[in-house]
């Protein structure tokens, strides 16, 4: 029963996965198919395709109840690649996949010091739409954009110091509510700035918890690992967690730019005992841009 | 510059929304010696697997000694009580960790120490004697004349691979036995009873069944998984008598060892009933940082048995005083006598 279960869920995240290529796809699509009357008379190109590549690193503290009731702080990385799509400043869609790998330790004193491991997936997708924004010619923009898509966020801590390594895993799917407000400074310049700060809340998300923790039935002769309580459960938590990303981007040319930014992270499936999993992340993220299209204008 | 100013300014608005961090994270359980003995015995009470097997009323212990635990008590008093109510459970497999102490069973320490079926310098001297010789774990001397093979594997942690007992038991392909002499073996690496177990004689026969704890109630469980002898790859098998010597003092990984062996054609368990511990031990911490471990999950013999608190052996017999002081193991030379007569 629990395998068919599971065969639910490892089908959900290639799902969302392969949404996020498509919708890459359908940008590159958007790119290669554009003929030259897509360029008004100025020369201006309205489509513009990022890539982005980066790494973090940052504080993050966990509570997962189903395997111990403190809490672990750590450390940990956390590389990300993302896409992301621009028309005509206008509306935008974004992809990104972030993983990221912690060390923590209990954090009860006096303390019987042992390390816990936390390995996090994130998959991003929301579409933006602009709402407000100055003129292109003018010197300096202000955007505000709002919009939503749908956030992944899956988790697997890991007490091994506990005979029998346990392991909670936690899934979180959820509709996401995005703002964001930037900032670009003297455009028209070659070199410029962008201050820019997004926040993504989730105000309903449907959260797995396959089993509270998992045990490594080695008196079965295999390694299986096998859900102690073997309840493949779903519950609807309403504001589950929410995203903040704050940051700076210098643009070098038209073509590359440099990211240097903070993301907070912080989900909760709610309900309490055994099946509640918390956890919040404090990221400092760089990244480089690679634009494979850009408004020339810019 | 205002401009600029107001737009940092805009950006920066989002920040106190990260302070809002407490809104999802919520509480602890509060670290106190009351939070922590509830939720120690809460997680007896959902996740311990053996409750029918040991005959403990947990609510009534829970009745009994809550009233002893008062916030702000000592870490020493609180561990006493703690350890009072683990010890209810007469389970190895039970133990608490604080920063400076440890709980183990009382009664699985008096099983193996207090009615313990075996004399090391006895064993050590007249039978493995100082000739003896040491391959991988296991301890192996001729005895009988040089007609019987008598291994010592004193602990399941001790490496026993096939290859190395494959070797002892083609070094000694003229004996017409062995004696595997487990007692006072505590357990450890499940993983070395599958190696020993590769020499013996499989016929595809079902080991035993296995069952985790699967939910709140003492009798969730998870569906059986039925455990198989493994097949003798690479490796001669041995088929000639193999007598396993048990006793009280064996736990955990050789009671299991014990359980599995007897399902072997050539094989005859003697001595006396192990001390059990066949559950798999699973451990977590305490809302004070403590730690704990106790069995989550139950095995089921080929005849539906759970022989939790120890597998019986197939002839039954007890180290005699009179032997000893002769310099006589009377279990080996039972043994022995057993493989000369087949």
């Amino acid at each position: 029963m629990l395998k068919n279960k599971y065969t639910k869920l490892s089908t959900m995240r290639p799902l969302i996965y392969c949404i996020a290529l498509l919708l890459g796809v359908l940008g590159t699509q958007a790119q290669t198919g554009s003929t030259p009357d897509d360029q008004d008379l100025n020369g201006f190109n309205p489509h513009r395709c990022e890539l982005r590549f980066g790494g973090s690193l940052g504080y993050s503290v966990f509570r997962d109840e189903g395997t111990a009731p403190i809490s672990y702080k750590g450390i940990g990385i956390q590389p990300n690649i993302g896409f992301n799509y621009c028309h005509a400043e206008t509306w935008q869609v974004d992809a990104e996949i972030g993983t990221f790998l912690g060390i923590f330790e209990n954090a009860v004193p006096p303390t019987l010091n042992f390390s816990a491991y936390d390995i996090y997936n994130q998959v991003r997708l929301k579409y933006l739409h602009r709402i407000h924004g100055n003129a292109w010619p003018d010197p300096w923009e202000l955007q505000c954009w709002v919009g939503g898509g749908l956030h992944n966020f899956a988790t697997v801590t890991i007490n091994s110091h506990y005979e029998n390594a346990s392991a909670g895993v936690s899934e979180f799917i959820c509709p996401a509510l995005t703002a964001r407000i930037e900032t670009n400074s003297k455009i028209r310049e070659k070199d410029y700035w962008t201050f820019y700060g997004e926040m993504s809340l989730f105000p309903v998300a449907a959260v797995f918890r396959p089993g509270y923790s998992y045990i490594d039935n080695y008196t079965a002769s295999t390694n299986v690992a096998t859900a102690q309580f073997s309840d493949y459960e779903m519950h609807f938590q309403p504001l589950a967690g929410a995203t903040t990303d704050l940051g700076v981007v210098f643009h070098v040319g038209p073509q590359y730019a440099l990211r240097l930014s903070y993301l907070w992270n912080v989900h909760s499936s709610g309900k309490s005992g055994a099946w509640k999993y918390v956890q919040a992340t404090h990221l400092l993220a760089f990244d480089l841009t690679l634009r494979l299209t850009y408004n020339n204008k810019r | 510059m205002k401009n600029t100013s107001i737009r940092i300014l805009l950006v920066l608005l989002m920040l106190p929304l990260c302070s809002c961090e407490k809104l999802w994270m919520g509480n602890e359980i509060e670290n106190s010696a009351t939070e922590t003995f509830e939720y120690l015995w809460r997680q007896v009470d959902e996740r311990y697997s053996l409750f029918d097997v040991k005959n403990v009323d947990w609510q009534a212990v829970h009745d009994n000694l809550a009233p002893r635990v008062y916030d702000g008590m000592s870490s020493d008093s609180l561990f006493a009580v703690l350890s009072e109510m683990l010890n209810t459970l007469d389970d190895g497999h039970v133990n608490l960790w604080s920063d400076n102490d440890v709980f183990g069973s009382e009664a699985i320490f008096l099983q193996r120490y207090g009615n313990g079926n075996f004399d090391l310098n006895t064993v050590s001297i007249n039978y493995l004697t100082p000739h003896h010789h040491t391959t991988g774990g296991f301890a192996y001397n001729a005895i009988a004349d040089g007609q019987v093979l008598y291994i010592r594997y004193s602990s399941f942690t001790n490496s026993a691979s096939t290859s190395s007992l494959e070797y002892i038991l083609k070094k000694y392909a003229d004996v017409k036995g062995v004696v595997f002499d487990i007692r006072q073996n505590g357990g450890g690496v499940i993983q070395n009873e599958w190696n020993i177990m590769a020499l013996l004689p499989c016929r595809g026969q079902m080991l035993y069944s296995t069952q985790l704890k699967a939910g709140p109630a003492h009798n969730d469980f998870g569906e059986p998984v039925a455990v198989f002898a493994p097949e003798n790859k690479d490796h001669t098998v041995y088929t000639k008598p193999f007598v396993v010597l048990t006793d009280r003092g064996c736990y955990s990984a050789a009671s299991s060892f014990a359980l599995c062996v007897k399902t072997y054609d050539n094989v005859i368990v003697m001595g006396d009933t192990t001390a059990g511990g066949l559950a798999i031990p699973a451990g977590g911490a305490l809302p004070n940082g403590w730690y704990y471990r106790f069995g989550v999950s139950r095995t089921l013999a080929t005849d539906g048995v759970n022989y939790e608190n120890g597998v019986p052996p197939d002839q039954v017999v007890t180290l005699l005083p009179e032997a000893l002081a002769t310099g006589h193991d009377n279990i080996i030379d039972s043994a022995c006598t057993l493989i000369l007569n087949q």
